[in-house]
């Protein structure tokens, strides 16, 4: 049975969400009255969630890195237009969204077995080393990565999309479902799909 | 508990459960159910199988230059180009001289207006009361001439913006 979080652990954990959601709606604010300190804090703060999502959508960093720039260049450009109707997060990873959906319907990401075999095909990939692992277990390590990678990059870009916000940046299917623009029993269908897709593609791994 | 699987609206408890999402009394129950329904805890099991598995997908370090690259787009977008730059002055111009400019502003405006609205302007008489039974092209190059001469007039002048 794998552990589940206490219920203490669960209350701090949703406090400190709260506040750092709030944290971001009066950076934000405080953007769009011209403190440009303020941007940089919220740059610090979503940097790598950003990058990293986008990253996991097209496959190859420095496309990400470009992208990651570009959403955070459009949240700069409508900071006088900013309101706070939804949570900067939601706004945010709609840019996102948005900007990777249009880049893989472009046809611009490199599909084929070239660009998974090897981390120097997706473009300055840096990933930390594992230093304590030995060089069969890395390289079943690898081996295993390059298989999440193909079934996640086999996904339909919207279901791709909506898994990696609900795993990675572990939000709650209203969320998403407001980067998606679409209604949460969507989502949920979304991933639903999406899901027993990579059971089936990953069952072997285990 | 109702199984799961059975309903499309519970059935995500089981990617909660797989997640680590499960608040702890509803993560007992349904482990109270999965004991005696072989499909969820299959089903549970394979997911928490493609969880540690997307697990290895660990995130990677940004590049270093990746906040400088972004404020030096920002800074070249505000300095902006040639096109911007030459915008941006015949604004501030007319901002900075708007008492003068605003008659000449509005009559620019009457005379664009009554070419959109109207294609014979040779006919039409304008709601502001003046009669216009010919469009005098002269009179719009001499507006457009004050235009330039008030600009002339603020090339000197500070640049609030700084440019």
């Amino acid at each position: 049975m794998p552990p589940q979080p206490s219920l203490k652990s669960r209350v701090e954990g949703n406090v400190t969400a709260v506040a750092a959601l709030e944290r971001d709606v009066e950076l934000m604010l405080r953007v769009r009255d011209g403190d440009t300190t303020c941007f940089a804090l919220l740059l610090e703060r979503h940097r790598g969630p950003v990058v990293n999502f986008l990253y996991r959508m097209v496959l190859n960093q420095a496309v990400a890195e470009e992208l990651a720039q570009d959403v955070f260049l459009r949240v700069y450009r409508s900071r006088a237009s900013y309101e706070p109707t939804a949570k900067f997060t939601t706004w945010l990873f709609r840019i996102a969204t948005h900007l990777a959906l249009n880049y893989i319907r472009d046809g611009k990401s490199e599909k084929g077995t070239g660009s998974l075999d090897e981390d120097v095909g997706d473009g300055l990939s840096i990933q930390v080393p594992d230093q304590s692992a030995t060089v069969e277990q890395r390289m079943i390590r690898e081996a295993k990565l390059q298989e999440v990678r193909s079934a996640i990059e086999q996904l339909p870009a919207k279901q791709k999309a909506a898994v990696l916000m609900h795993k990675y940046q572990e939000m709650e299917y209203s969320q998403i479902a407001g980067v998606l623009s679409c209604s949460e029993s969507a989502v949920k269908s979304l991933l639903f799909r999406a899901y027993e897709t990579l059971r089936m593609r990953l069952a072997h791994l285990a | 508990m109702d199984c799961p699987l059975h309903a499309k609206d519970t059935a995500e408890i089981l990617l909660d459960y797989a997640g680590r999402r499960l608040n702890p009394e509803m993560a007992q129950l349904l482990e109270r159910h999965m004991d005696q329904c072989e499909a969820c805890h299959a089903f549970a099991s394979a997911q928490r199988q493609v969880w540690d598995a997307l697990d290895a997908w660990e995130p990677l370090e940004v590049s270093a230059g990746f906040d400088k690259n972004l404020f030096a787009r920002i800074e070249r977008e505000q300095s902006g180009g040639l096109l911007t730059r030459w915008w941006r002055r015949t604004v501030e111009t007319l901002s900075l001289s708007w008492r003068p400019a605003l008659p000449i502003g509005a009559a620019v405006l009457v005379v664009i207006t009554g070419l959109l609205w109207n294609p014979h302007p040779l006919t039409e008489i304008s709601k502001a009361g003046r009669h216009v039974e010919n469009l005098d092209i002269e009179q719009v190059e001499s507006t457009l001439a004050d235009l330039e001469v008030l600009k002339q007039l603020n090339s000197g002048g500070a640049d609030p913006a700084g440019f």
